[in-house]
């Protein structure tokens, strides 16, 4: 017979809490990040310890800076000096995205529509003070049908193509520092009229706005049935971009984001094809992006 | 008793002169009455035996078909045009002795021209070896073929399921390979039988039956020809192109009925380039030949005219022909026909009719250069409807197409594709389709002591020459890229243009036009970038 056992199934549930922390921390270390064990305990404790998570968080990520065990266990005093950040982060995302193209009618022709879906992924550096570089690649793909367009009209020819659109990145940019949230709670002292105050509250108001700019290549490749050597498509372009967008935290180590951004690929297309007929030159276009990031 | 007798032979006299005046009165009346049955061609039997196929006939063409005459008869044989070299840069396949991997591998890296890596592919005993793309494949591989620690090495060339007709006298249709058919065949084998090709010419081999004519005697030359009073003569369908639903809507407006059985052979040698039967392991292939045909009788030939149809081959006669094709449901007509002389606004009309009703029209651009170089009436007409293509025609030259001699010149021609020239490479440069063997059909080219009864039931594959032998390879075309997608008339012209390789003078030019005709590129279409 079997009795009901809340110490097991308390057990269970820590280990379940656990289970992300313990990703992050994996992706952390692969990206040479400081050990998630701080993470672990912020994550952990907040809820009991208001400002835990703060003061875990907040701290350097260096292992220099590693707080101890028992740091995250301490409530600090609002008036108790902030642990200084370190210098450098490095942060890593993953993205999905929408992409649309500038050479709208082409790729309509071609591929049925001029958006689609794109995945990627960045690798980024910020420093302390909000400063941040970011390398960056992204795929988009697509299969549609060679045509052949006459005036307005546009004739399907039943001969598969397959598009690939990869631009690799690179981003500088600021992000706006978070000012310090209050710690939950009541105040222990009402604040005086006029004086600043503390943020309280929300997760969205530790949005962190950012934006940027960069160069890059995008590489093209078109394959299409039926090619004779030479008339598949494998080129690599240069690029050019700005970049802005907001993060929020969301758990931890992970934080989300959404992204906008306008990449010009002069000349990238015309030279020939559809884009030709069109008079189509620029493969770039607006990209929309959601992110998850991991680091802080 | 005497006068009494002679006014008795007076009146018999002027009775018998009535008479024959009124019975041939009667007899003109009845002709003029009855135009659906006329009694120069009666059809004696809806059935008769198969046509005889006797090969080959190698002979410059005896009478050159709506064209100048041309002599030499030298025969050549037809070289194929081999495929360009194709291989995948970046990559040489390499076998390898024992422990001679490493060492190639080295002494190509030690080069500085490439990081060299070696890839064993699943079911393979040799390795796939990546170079720099900016390499030459073909001397990577001679080099490592070279080293005594290599079995072999070669390029890693690229393979096509090359459609090749099986039919045994391919091999001397030099105008298909020239404008790179096998490749247009893996896109498109042939079109679809959903594409009716009209052929507006001298009638089609389509029926095997049996007629009756009246063939009255004529004047050849100076040379009288003896009637032959009324002869039964023998058709059949030509075997390269007959097929089970293959004719539809036959029409005849030379004898104004439906019947447009081919007394020239000039029809059947361009429907055959059109659509001859292909990859049977029979005589030649044709362009798309799955289309169905509608055989649309528009010209007499001189049989025709011994046998004293009711009508010749005149601007209203093809007018009609013409819209009688586009209401029946052609998408493509061939017109190898023309004039020269005044415009022909009739014709024009009906031509923007066609295209009109969805219907892409081809039309030769005449024979008459070293005549002269005369306007062609009906091919000024077609020159401005986008949707109708003049043709001009090319030889077989090497490397590149040159015009031949005969193919008019002028600011009609729209694009060129390849109608034989003779005078450049003999028979064997002629375009050769299946078509009446002239030994029986052409009877009339005879001294008049050997003239006899013309039978149409016996072909040969012959090589013809002219524009009218281009305008086929167009309208063939133009029914590929019919069954491709492109199915508005003035479209299949603007791909037709547009993927045209550029002969001549930059550009479009009066003697080629926008250039030869491309199948392959046309039918491929655009990507994004190419």
């Amino acid at each position: 017979m079997t009795s009901f056992n809340p110490l097991r199934r308390s057990t269970r549930a820590r280990s379940c809490r656990r289970g992300l922390p313990a990703l992050v921390s994996a992706a952390v270390l692969a990206v040479g990040l400081p050990s998630a064990a701080a993470a672990d305990q912020a994550t952990d404790v907040p809820d009991a310890r208001p400002g835990a998570s703060r003061a875990a968080a907040l701290p350097a990520m260096g292992p220099e800076a590693r707080p101890s065990p028992d740091a995250a266990a301490q409530v600090p005093s609002p008036q108790a000096p902030r642990p200084r950040e370190p210098m450098l982060r490095v942060r890593a995302a993953g993205a999905v995205g929408l992409v649309s193209f500038a050479a709208a009618d082409t790729f309509k022709a071609v591929y049925g529509s001029s958006t689609g879906l794109t995945l990627g992924g960045a690798v980024q550096v910020v420093h302390r003070r909000g400063w941040f570089g970011q390398v960056d690649v992204s795929h988009y793909q697509a299969t549609g049908e060679r045509v052949f367009v006459s005036g307005t009209e546009r004739f399907s020819l039943g001969i598969a193509t397959r598009v690939t659109v990869t631009p690799i990145e690179i981003t500088g940019g600021y992000r706006l520092v978070p000012r310090p949230r209050a710690p939950r709670g009541p105040s222990p002292t009402p604040p005086r009229r006029g004086a600043a105050t503390p943020r309280r509250g929300s997760r969205f108001a530790s949005l962190v706005p950012y934006a940027g700019a960069g160069v890059g290549v995008v590489r093209l490749t078109e394959r299409g049935d039926f090619a004779e050597p030479g008339e598949d498509v494998e080129e690599t372009h240069r690029s050019y971009h700005v970049v802005g967008g907001v993060e929020i935290p969301m758990r931890g180590w992970l934080r989300g984001g959404v992204e906008a951004g306008y990449r010009w690929v002069p000349n990238a297309l015309g030279g020939g094809g559809v884009s030709q007929e069109f008079g189509e030159t620029d493969l770039g276009g607006f990209v929309l992006r959601v992110k998850a990031v991991l680091g802080r | 008793m005497n006068r009494v007798l002679q006014r008795l032979c007076r009146v018999l006299r002027g009775i018998g002169v009535l008479g024959t005046i009124a019975l041939a009165a009667v007899g003109l009346g009845l002709a003029a009455q009855a135009p659906d049955a006329p009694p120069n061609r009666i059809l004696a039997q809806p059935v008769a035996p198969p046509g005889i196929d006797r090969g080959v006939l190698d002979e410059p063409p005896a009478r050159t078909v709506r064209g100048p005459r041309d002599g030499s008869g030298a025969r050549r044989v037809v070289s194929k045009t081999s495929p360009p070299r194709s291989y995948v840069p970046g990559r040489v396949i390499v076998r390898f002795r024992e422990g001679g991997a490493a060492a190639a591998v080295r002494a190509l890296g030690a080069r500085g021209l490439t990081t060299p890596r070696l890839i064993r592919p699943s079911w393979a005993d040799f390795d796939l070896l990546e170079i720099d793309p900016s390499l030459d494949p073909e001397a990577v591989a001679a080099e490592l073929a070279a080293r005594p620690d290599v079995e072999y090495a070669q390029a890693s060339y690229r393979v096509y399921a090359y459609f090749r007709p099986n039919d045994p006298l391919y091999d001397r249709q030099w105008n298909f390979q020239v404008i790179g058919m096998e490749q247009a065949w893996d896109i498109n084998p042939g079109a679809s039988s959903e594409v009716v090709v009209a052929v507006l010419d001298s009638g089609l081999a389509y029926r095997d039956a049996i007629y009756e004519f009246v063939a009255a005697a004529f004047v050849d030359n100076g040379v009288t020809y003896p009637a032959l009073g009324r002869i039964t003569v023998p058709f059949a369908a030509a075997p390269e192109l007959a097929g089970p639903s293959r004719f539809v809507s036959p029409r005849d407006f030379i004898w104004d009925d439906t019947e447009p059985v081919d007394m020239d052979g000039h029809g059947t040698h361009v429907a055959g380039t059109i659509g001859q039967l292909t990859n049977n392991g029979v005589g030649v292939a044709g362009m798309a030949f799955n289309v169905r045909f509608m055989p649309v009788k528009v010209i007499a030939g001189d049989w025709d005219d011994i046998f004293g149809s009711p009508f010749i081959g005149t601007d209203d006669v093809v007018a009609r022909g013409i819209r009688y094709a586009a209401d029946n449901g052609a998408k493509v007509i061939n017109m190898s026909l023309g004039r020269t002389g005044p415009p022909a606004p009739v014709v024009g009309a009906a031509i923007r009719y066609a295209v009109s009703q969805g219907a892409f029209v081809a039309v030769a651009a005449g024979n008459e250069y070293e005549d002269g170089n005369p306007t062609e009436a009906i091919a000024e007409e077609a020159a401005p409807i986008d949707g109708a293509m003049v043709v001009g025609a090319v030889g077989r030259d090497s490397p590149q197409p040159r015009r031949a001699f005969y193919s008019s010149v002028k600011p009609a021609v729209e694009i060129a594709a390849p109608g034989g020239d003779t005078r450049r490479g003999g028979a064997a440069a002629g375009i050769y389709q299946q078509t009446f063997d002239p030994v029986f059909s052409d009877t009339f080219a005879l001294p008049p002591s050997l003239y006899r009864a013309p039978r149409f039931d016996a072909f040969a594959y012959r090589p013809f020459q002219g524009t009218s032998m281009a305008t086929p390879h167009v309208a063939g075309l133009a029914a590929l890229l019919y069954t491709q997608g492109i199915t508005r008339p003035a479209a299949i012209e603007a791909a037709i243009k547009r993927f045209a390789t550029d002969l001549g003078a930059p550009g479009r030019d009066d003697e080629y036009g926008h250039g030869l005709i491309n199948p392959r590129a046309t039918l491929r279409g655009l990507g994004l970038v190419r």
